[in-house]
């Protein structure tokens, strides 16, 4: 092994949400001296506002740091991983790029679903997994028993596990130790063809997109003509360097690094997360293993509350997209809610994201549609077609029957919870699979849950109904043929196609007078009655009324003063810029979205 | 034809729902703020003259509340400035607790010749949570006082939906109040107004206020009421025997000209429309160095001028005559708002009759409703003209 990857060691820290992940690394940078004690800031790595505020990790990042022990100079490269289901792709893609993983568990909280999915993930990639007890300074804090459950229900050898407190820096040192003693340094030959695996991208207005490699064989420098194999797509590259964590150009990435590619690329979707780089003059013949094109599974309407803001959603959508190959979106058109998109997300945080980033960095007011899931329609003529939005699905006639995402879903609860936590999954259509002790009192249960029961309230129920204690996390399983049908809503006798979603037949009912009763509090009172009904097909199976206003003037103008009626009717105008007009009927953009959860 | 609206400021004391300008501590300031309006009249003559003024309003704060030479001065300056027009309605408002013999011989003597007298309610309970400082007994003195002095127009203010009351409470003040046969009546709804501490009284939930049912069925009770005893609803709050509609409101409501002196006192001439600080201080400096106090001015689009025609007009039971509205605006009626006429008949807001576009009772609880389906540039149309 040559003398230059003997030192490097890659590697990721895994953790749940809150155990310290942020905390741990900017301890790491700030004791190996990578970043200028002036430039320390807490979650160093997160770089958007969003991430900070959130706590969380959205975008991959990686850092160089450098450290010595015995007399030698170690290279460590660290990636930091998203932590949430929603982006599980980009993070086994980012541990692809590791050889090993730090694994933070919190002392008090112990191991939690994401602990568990994100070690499997790490096993999956065959990564060296170094157990560290995380918030030992906290008074709960039991890190003998965490270190009992990591080896009973992971498996790991955790005895020697370092205990320490990221936040007082306590023990931190023997985290690094650790990364130099128990990891391997990368294989892969320099001499090789070159092989790099694309771990994430980003977009930069002068660089164009820029692609986060590992390089596992061979070696890449400026002038090198390279190709995505997945995309197939050739370009020159312009640019190499290393993260610090800013980029800073160096003349070759070779075998073991971590770094990135800069090639003039225009589009963020030519360098996709887990494609692989090689070089057209010497190309490999198999691309690195574990690549998907991942597709979106959480789909919904965003539309301009003002409609003429059309142009400007446009924009801000495409503006994101340059960064985020995993949003899709293509113009539609609703009856109700004008010019907007469909929207294709990875998940429903990552829904959350994009939809607070067009409201926050773009300044836009968005109406929402329900969120929905792919569904997989075959017709009575053979046909196959996917429905991505409820209001397309064709006449129940036509249709033959239709399929819909499954999600393997664990959770993870405290013994005490585990009936409201089967009740809560049998209520959303859940099929029990087996459940297992973690430990005395820890239960971890397995269902396979409707994705589209997931994406409603799930997470928000789990919650309440474990009082926060419960953890959870899905992936999709396939799909199954389900008994489904298109659930509308009509006023005052009209269809409003944004507010129709696909149930499963025996939740209709009570989907239906539940959305009913919502609508009848967010709509306000009109000039006439508003009859508010549920409809199967032709079928109304609940109905709510708003009354009819009864009073809506000013009593006086006083003394010629007509300042405060006009100002009164200024501002009711403003509001109906705000309301949709369904019909005859004024709808209030909140009630786009108050479909969205219901208790 | 121009109208003149003259603001008195003072009060013995505020009322709890009052949030008009008007200061109860200011009694030391009378003599420099009628200084002050005098001025304001000389310079009004310059800037806008007219051949005499048809209507005058004392209003306020409690015009009755200061010393009637202060009024007669007023007036003396209005008739050798402005001029004043043969047969011109002089209204004075008045409270009960503050008319006397003497007052209302000198006003009589200046040439007013109506009152608009405060009752507001012939419970004494309600009147004290108020804040007024009357008893109905002490009303129903002012009032004969008034009539003795020989007052021949006399309007009495009522307002209704006050805390606790009930529409059998206010069918009883109106049942009163008929039985003296004024000439004009006027009912208001209460307004709750942010910072009144009638409003943080409710808002605190040691009051509470009728719901918008039970305040519509006392307006309703009121308009049938008062019809049958013989008063026309001309104006949403406002009914009048025949032949005593009051012009000076009028005028307000036919977008006629009308200078407002006095602080805060709002005016509307041609197509401007501008105000007076409120803040009394800053009004008698500004006056007394021989400068005017307006502190907003907004000069009206034709766009704006129809918005508040169509509003304005709406307010009144005679409504938006057809063939003055294609007058004054160069299109017809009808034809330019065929749409939202569709929707609002359909709604049983307004009716087209006797070449007159008008609010229907439902039309005028729903005021607001029925004025911005009219005014209103739907959203849908916008975007779509723009694809």
């Amino acid at each position: 092994m040559s003398e230059y990857k003997k030192y490097i060691r890659n590697f990721c820290i895994i953790a749940h949400i809150d155990h310290g992940k942020s905390t741990l690394a900017d301890r790491l940078i700030e004791m190996t001296g990578t970043v200028s004690q002036r430039d320390l800031k807490e979650q160093i790595l997160d770089t958007m506002d969003l991430e900070r505020e959130r706590g969380i990790t959205i975008k991959s990042q990686a850092v160089r740091m450098l450290y010595e022990k015995d007399g030698h100079e170690y290279t460590f490269n660290l990636i930091d991983t998203p932590g949430h289901v929603d982006f599980t792709y980009e993070v086994s893609r980012s541990l692809a790029a590791c050889e090993g993983a730090v694994l933070v568990v919190d002392a008090s909280q112990g191991i939690e679903a994401q602990t568990l999915a994100n070690v499997y993930l790490a096993m999956d990639n065959d990564l060296e997994i170094i157990p560290v007890i995380n918030k030992i300074d906290l008074p709960s804090a039991r890190p003998e028993e965490i270190v009992k459950e990591i080896e009973d229900v992971l498996g790991l050898e955790a005895q020697d596990a370092p205990r320490i407190s990221a936040k007082t820096g306590e023990n931190v040192q023997a985290v690094l130790d650790a990364i130099v003693e128990k990891l391997p340094p990368p294989a892969g030959e320099e001499d090789a063809p070159l092989s790099a695996l694309v771990f994430d991208s980003m977009y930069d207005n002068y660089k164009g997109a820029i692609s986060y490699v590992r390089v596992m064989q061979g070696s890449v420098s400026a002038g090198d003509r390279i190709r995505f194999m997945a995309t197939k797509k050739e370009f020159e590259v312009t640019e190499t360097g290393i993260f610090l964590p800013q980029m800073i150009p160096v003349k070759t990435l070779r075998a073991g690094d971590v770094g990135y590619v800069a090639a003039s690329i225009k589009n963020v979707a030519d360098t996709r997360v887990g494609d692989t780089i090689t070089r057209t003059d010497r190309p490999i013949s198999q691309p690195l293993p574990g690549y998907k094109k991942i597709t979106p599974m959480v789909f919904c309407g965003i539309y301009p509350a003002d409609g003429a803001k059309y142009d400007d959603l446009k924009d801000a959508l495409e503006r994101l997209a340059l960064n985020d190959a995993s949003l899709l979106y293509e113009p539609e058109v609703s009856v109700a809610l004008g010019f907007g998109f469909r929207c294709g997300f990875l998940g429903l945080l990552h829904m959350e994201i994009i939809q607070e980033r067009l409201e926050r960095e773009f300044d836009l007011d968005l109406v929402t549609t329900a969120p929905s899931v792919k569904y997989m329609v075959k017709l009575t003529n053979g046909n196959d077609i996917e429905i991505e939005n409820p209001t397309n699905l064709p006449d129940l006639s036509q249709i033959d029957y239709m399929e819909e995402p499954i999600a393997n879903v664990t959770v993870m609860t405290p013994d005490s919870y585990v009936g409201a936590v089967m009740d809560l999954c049998q209520e959303k259509r859940g099929v029990f699979k087996n459940m297992e002790y973690l430990e005395e009192t820890r239960v971890v249960l397995h269902y396979e849950i409707p994705l589209n029961e997931i994406i409603y309230d799930f997470f928000d129920m789990l919650k309440s109904r474990t009082r926060g204690y419960a953890s959870m996390d899905y992936e999709i399983k396939g799909y199954q043929r389900s008994d489904l049908v298109k659930l509308d809503m009509l006023l005052n006798g009209e269809m409003c196609d944004a507010l129709s979603i696909i149930v499963h037949r025996e939740r209709a009912y009570s989907r239906g007078r539940a959305i009913a009763e919502k609508l009848k509090e967010v709509i306000p009172r009109q000039m006439f009655e508003v009859p508010i009904q549920a409809a199967i097909g032709g079928k109304i199976i609940a109905r709510e009324t708003v009354k009819a206003m009864r009073k809506d003037v000013l009593a006086k103008c006083y003394g010629g003063d007509i300042t405060r009626k006009k100002k009164l009717l200024e501002k009711q105008k403003e509001g109906k810029k705000r309301m949709r007009q369904v019909g005859s009927v004024q709808v209030p953009s909140e009630a786009f979205m108050s479909v969205l959860k219901m208790n | 034809m121009a109208s003149v609206y003259i603001h008195v400021p003072f009060c013995r004391k505020k009322c709890s729902y009052c949030d008009f300008v008007s200061f109860d501590s200011a009694g030391s300031r009378m003599e420099d703020y009628f200084l002050a309006l005098g001025k304001e009249i000389e310079i009004a003559s310059e800037l806008y003259p007219m051949r005499g003024v048809s209507t005058v309003f004392f209003g306020g704060g409690t015009p009755s509340f200061v010393d009637e030479g202060y009024i007669a001065g007023a007036m003396e300056a209005l008739r050798e400035k402005l001029g004043i027009q043969e047969g011109a309605e002089i209204t004075l408002e008045a409270n009960p607790d503050s008319i006397t013999d003497e007052k209302l011989k000198a006003w009589r003597q200046a040439g007013v010749n109506r009152l608009s007298i405060g009752l507001q309610s012939a419970d004494d309970a309600l009147l004290a949570i108020s804040g007024r400082l009357h008893t109905e007994e002490k009303f129903m003195q002012a009032y004969k006082m008034s009539r003795a002095a020989g007052f021949g127009n006399i309007n009495i203010d009522l307002i209704y939906s006050l805390p606790g009351q009930t529409a059998g409470g206010f069918e009883e003040t109106l049942r009163y109040v008929t039985a003296l046969a004024p000439e004009h009546i006027s009912a208001y709804a209460l307004t709750l107004s942010p910072g009144t501490p009638l409003q943080a009284d409710v808002e605190s939930g040691r009051l509470w206020v009728p719901d918008e049912d039970a305040d519509r069925e006392m307006y309703h009770t009121a308009c049938a009421l008062l019809q049958k005893e013989g008063y026309t609803r001309y104006e949403i709050s406002n009914f009048a025997k025949e032949g005593y509609r009051c012009a000076h409101n009028l005028a307000y409501w036919l977008r006629e000209d009308y200078l407002g002196l006095g602080a805060a006192a709002h005016s509307c001439v041609g197509e401007v429309r501008f105000s007076n600080t409120p803040d009394l201080e800053a009004y008698i400096s500004c006056l007394t160095a021989g400068k005017t106090a307006y502190n907003n001015r907004e000069s009206l689009d034709k766009k704006q001028v129809e918005t508040e025609y169509i509003m304005l007009r709406l307010r009144l039971s005679d409504g938006i005559e057809l063939k003055e509205y294609e007058r004054l605006f160069g299109r017809d009626f009808e034809r330019f708002f065929s749409k939202p006429i569709e929707t609002l008949k359909k709604a049983g807001l307004a009716e087209i009759s006797g070449g007159r576009f008008f609010a229907t009772d439902r039309g005028l609880d729903l005021q607001n409703s029925l004025v911005l389906e009219l005014i209103k540039i739907p959203l849908s149309e916008k975007v779509n003209a723009k694809r």
